[in-house]
């Protein structure tokens, strides 16, 4: 196979003691339901070791992607080829994979143990090794004591901590997670994001992490692929995708944003004429003079101070504060300026800021925050 | 690679798993083996002929004479009892039915519901005949009922061998098929949707009328239609309880095959039989659907357009 | 008067905590009333059946007090006890019939549901369902004597498999819908873990679907079994000399003469259903125990 020009990963990213037996590759994958293209082209390389993820709404091809990987859909195009071994039309249980499934799929009618024993059957495992594998995976998640219980009498988390235990406990190349944290609640959800991600950099195994959930992605991986239609839009480290969105779409999806609508004036310098003002932008656009454009600011660069904005000052906006509210860190400031447009900011505890609801205040921000896109 | 090219890989099967749907095919084959191919069968036979004495149908002519012929007047009479018989006895199931499936969903606590449903089931799946027998032993002139009426003076009433007796019989008999569905549409009705209703300020018989209603007709067609169609078709009861005067339409039809050996003319009486149920089941479900258009308009709430 | 707010100065020695309840409106004690008279209703004739079976008279309507002779007549009349025997026999294999045919069904239907011949299947076996029994009985006597006479198809000469088959088609359509229940309340996805962790589709099917569906295949089992014990119309059509099942021989003594050894069969065969029953009900109730999940009894046994 010829190397080709796909989003490689850091190389520093990739585990020491993978043995490449997790790497994934899509070339060209696509799925068609009815007359729609679930997934459409689709290349991504994933390297042994790497824990990514696959971000985006429901419908953009996420679990599809992740289905075809596993083997429970064959793609109408293209090929999956998991540790160099193109797996053609290879059926999930000659897969070198195990998934973690969206509602867990814990066969009822068998005990946490016998759960979690039921793939080494199917792996050739000796039978007296069975039970030391089983009580190693159960406590890797630390559900030992439960070892006896059937699924039904356990909690979400529980049953999701067996889930990942059945999985790992075949110790696959790869280890899929479609969406397994959404039943949980936040609190419990964050708990696990943190020893999920400590679980994968112990046992150097591929982690390939369906999600909609910005956060849980950002929280965990080593690379985001933000999915949309089917196609990958983006693909980078979390810092990447957050901090050099490649579309207004990733820019929108990945934490929040203030998004203006413009003429680009000047393209050196990169000035954005919008109803309120103007945008100066030193970051690198592809967006054409004359053209249309959507500029999008991070809240938290957005600085609140009392007064107006000077005439003619770029990067600067006159509004009325509308609300302040703290959350944690931080102060969620919302204001609306004289068009209607809505400026938040995010400012840390303990800066000043004017807080009587109705105050004129002028928003700014400084030249390297703002991002140009075409509309 | 350009984007148009056709894949090389083309679909290798759309899921791993193989086709479960064949194994559909063993029951499939087996019903069309034992329940169509018979069917056609008399259906075939109903446009022969008896030719003969002793022989039971015969083809070589076909006609529409067995249709003539079955619809002579005792046969008429009888359907038309059947169908009395049937409409009767299936508004009574409804009737004593409901309020027992309201009473054992929504009043009884429940763990009492679980053993009143097997109370039910208990002389549901007593032989079908040997509890027709039980109220022929009721209603015979040798029984304790009698004697009572002999001891109070009144004389040996004739229970026995009446349209009554037949009527009572199949209301008995097919209770609990209007019990079971009523039961499990209104066990699913949620109580908190009747709490809502009282909370938006409909009193009881409104909830009832239009919360409770709606949802359990579902439940009331499927009942009717349960009990209906084998009533229609009963042959023990009227056997056991009817004699002459209470014979239904199942009886001509199987006496037919059993006693005259006309099978051209059995058959067309079974034609004649499987039409008018499902003409009956076809007529209903429309009229069902009308209640329901009748209801949904009554209901009918428009969204004001430019109000949001 | 209210109980909470006055705990002791009342001096009235009535039990108070029985106060508290609340009292049951009209409605509910009128609906209360209804049922019970219905119940009464219910098991009448089946009560009446069972008092006559200690009739100690010759015949069966005319009560000539109280013994256990007509119990001793039932297991010693060869007729009976054939019949029973029979009855018993065709009961188990419609019901194996019926359990493996309908299965199988169940679960395509269950896992196929879109497909369109799955909805002519359907149909089918609706139809299978909601034809009267004599209209099924007229029909299979003619063709079971064209297969087994005329196209040599000797089997279906023997009245036992008549019986079976005759039997079995109703049962059918009860398992697969039963089945399909059952199925369509399982996510697909338990299979999909299965075969992710390894499992090829026979092992899939016998470590995962078949377990999770025994219990309807079982409940469903078990209804047909009763099914095909309650069968008289049928069966006094198909049935051969040889091999009489006991409703049949109750139905033919109707015409000419019931005596109490058949209600006291009939009270054995009732037994022998309720323990059937109760077989249904230990099923699905410990199973959904062990699962936490499963279908309810009622729904089960009203057919879905």
């Amino acid at each position: 196979m010829t190397e080709t020009a796909l989003a490689a990963p850091p190389a520093d990213l990739v585990a020491d003691g993978a043995d490449g037996g997790g790497r994934v590759l899509l070339e060209g994958v696509s799925k068609l339901y009815g007359k729609n293209w679930a997934v459409k082209s689709l290349d991504l390389e994933i390297a042994a070791g790497e824990f990514i993820s696959l971000l985006g709404p429901s419908g953009c091809g996420k679990t599809t992607t992740l289905r075809m990987i596993g083997g429970f859909e064959l793609p109408d195009e293209g090929e999956v080829t998991i540790g160099g071994t193109a797996m053609g039309s290879t059926p999930p249980y000659r897969r070198p994979v195990n998934t973690v499934f969206q509602s867990y799929a814990l066969f009822p009618h068998m005990s946490v143990a016998k759960n979690v024993a039921y793939g080494l059957r199917y792996a050739k495992v000796p039978k007296s090794e069975v039970p030391e594998r089983v009580t190693e995976a159960l406590g890797m998640v630390r559900m030992k004591h439960l070892a006896s219980r059937m699924p039904a009498q356990l909690s979400g988390g529980q049953q999701q901590r067996i889930a990942l235990a059945r999985a790992l406990v075949n110790r696959p190349a790869v280890l899929l997670l479609d969406e397994p944290m959404s039943a949980l609640d936040r609190k419990l959800r964050e708990e696990m994001q943190i020893e999920l991600k400590l679980l994968q950099q112990q046992l150097g195994t591929t982690f390939v992490f369906v999600t909609h959930d910005q956060e849980e992605a950002m929280t965990m991986s080593d690379r985001i692929a933000v999915m949309n239609g089917g196609r990958i839009e983006q693909i980078g480290s979390p810092a990447d995708v957050y901090d050099r969105p490649a579309s207004a779409y990733v820019a929108g999806f990945i934490g929040q944003q203030n998004f203006f609508e413009g003429t680009v004036s000047s393209v050196a310098p990169l000035t954005v004429a919008v109803p309120d003002g103007a945008i100066a932008s030193s970051r690198p656009s592809t967006a054409a003079a004359g053209a249309a454009a959507t500029v999008a600011v991070r809240p938290e660069s957005v600085s609140i101070a009392e007064g107006e904005a000077s005439e003619g000052e770029a990067n600067a906006v006159t509004a009325t504060l509308m609300s302040v509210s703290r959350l944690g860190s931080y102060l969620q400031v919302v204001t609306i300026t004289p068009g209607g447009q809505k400026v938040m900011a995010r400012i840390p505890w303990g800066v000043t800021i004017p807080t009587a609801i109705g105050t004129r205040v002028v928003c700014r921000w400084p030249a390297d925050a703002p991002m140009v896109y075409p509309a | 690679m350009t984007a148009v090219a056709l894949p090389a890989t083309r679909t290798r099967g759309r899921r791993f798993r193989w086709n479960v749907g064949v194994l559909a095919a063993p029951v499939a084959v087996w019903l069309l083996f034992f329940f169509v191919a018979p069917f056609v069968v008399i259906l075939w036979y109903s446009f022969g002929d008896k030719p003969s004495l002793y022989i039971t149908h015969d083809n070589s002519v076909l006609s529409l004479g067995r249709y003539v012929e079955a619809f002579n007047p005792t046969f008429v009479t009888v359907f038309l009892r059947t169908l009395q018989i049937s409409v009767v006895g299936t508004i009574l199931c409804l009737v004593i039915a409901f309020p027992m499936a309201y009473w054992m969903a929504v009043k009884l606590p429940a763990r009492f519901q679980g053993i009143a449903v097997a109370l039910v089931l208990v002389p549901y799946w007593t032989n079908f005949l040997v509890r027709t027998i039980g109220w022929q032993i009721v209603l015979s002139p040798t029984s304790f009922l009698a004697d009572a009426s002999r001891a109070l003076g009144l004389g040996t009433p004739q229970l026995l061998y009446t349209t009554g007796a037949v009527q009572l019989g199949v209301v008995y008999n097919y209770l609990p098929l209007m019990i079971l569905p009523l039961y499990v549409t209104l066990e699913r009705l949620d109580p908190r949707l009747l709490e809502a209703s009282r909370d938006l300020g409909a009193n009881a018989f409104e909830s009832f009328r239009r919360v409770t209603l709606p949802i359990v007709l579902p439940g009331v067609a499927a009942g009717l239609l349960l009990v209906f169609v084998p009533l229609m078709g009963d042959y023990i009861t009227p056997s056991v309880l009817g004699g002459a005067a209470g014979s239904m339409v199942g009886q001509q039809v199987a006496s037919q095959f059993n006693v005259a050996q006309n099978w051209a003319l059995g058959s067309a009486m079974a034609i004649v039989l499987m039409v008018a149920i499902i003409a009956v089941v076809v007529l209903f479900a429309l009229l069902f659907r009308l209640v329901k258009a009748i209801i949904d308009r009554f209901e009918h709430v428009a969204i004001v357009e430019g109000e949001a | 008067m209210s109980a909470a707010t006055a705990p002791t100065t009342t001096a009235s020695p009535g039990p108070a905590p029985v106060a508290r309840r609340r009292r049951p409106d009209a409605g509910t004690v009128l609906l209360g009333i209804w049922g019970v008279l219905g119940f009464l209703f219910l098991f009448f004739p089946v009560l009446v059946i069972v008092a006559y079976s200690f009739n100690e008279g010759r015949l069966l309507q005319s009560y000539r007090g109280f013994g256990l002779g007509a119990y001793e007549d039932a297991l010693t009349n060869s007729a009976i006890t054939s019949g029973v025997q029979v009855s018993i026999y065709v009961g188990i294999f419609s019901a194996l019939v019926a359990a493996v045919l309908g299965s199988l069904a169940g679960v395509a239907v269950a896992r196929r549901a879109g497909a369109r011949w799955i909805g002519w299947l359907t149909a089918l076996l609706g139809l299978v369902m909601v034809t009267p029994e004599i209209v099924n009985a007229v029909s299979l006597l003619p063709w079971f004597v064209t297969l087994g006479t005329d196209w040599g198809f000797t089997p279906l000469n023997s009245g036992i498999v008549r019986l079976i088959v005759a039997h079995s088609l109703f049962s059918c359509a009860v398992v697969t819908f039963i089945v399909r229940a059952r199925m369509a309340g399982l996510s697909e996805s338990l299979e999909e873990a299965a075969a992710d962790l390894g499992a090829p589709p026979l092992r899939r099917f016998l470590d995962i679907t078949f377990p999770l569906m025994r219990p309807a295949v079982i409940s469903g089992a078990l209804l047909s079994f009763t099914l095909s014990l309650d069968n008289t119309v049928l069966s006094s059509f198909v049935s051969t000399a040889d091999a009489t099942p006991f409703p049949v021989y109750v139905f033919a003594s109707v015409r000419s003469s019931l005596r109490p050894a058949i209600a006291a069969m009939s009270t054995l065969m009732l037994l022998l259903t309720l323990v059937a029953l109760a077989l249904v009900a230990v099923v699905l109730i410990t199973s959904r125990k062990r699962t936490g999940e499963g279908m309810s009894l009622a729904s089960t046994l009203a057919g879905g």
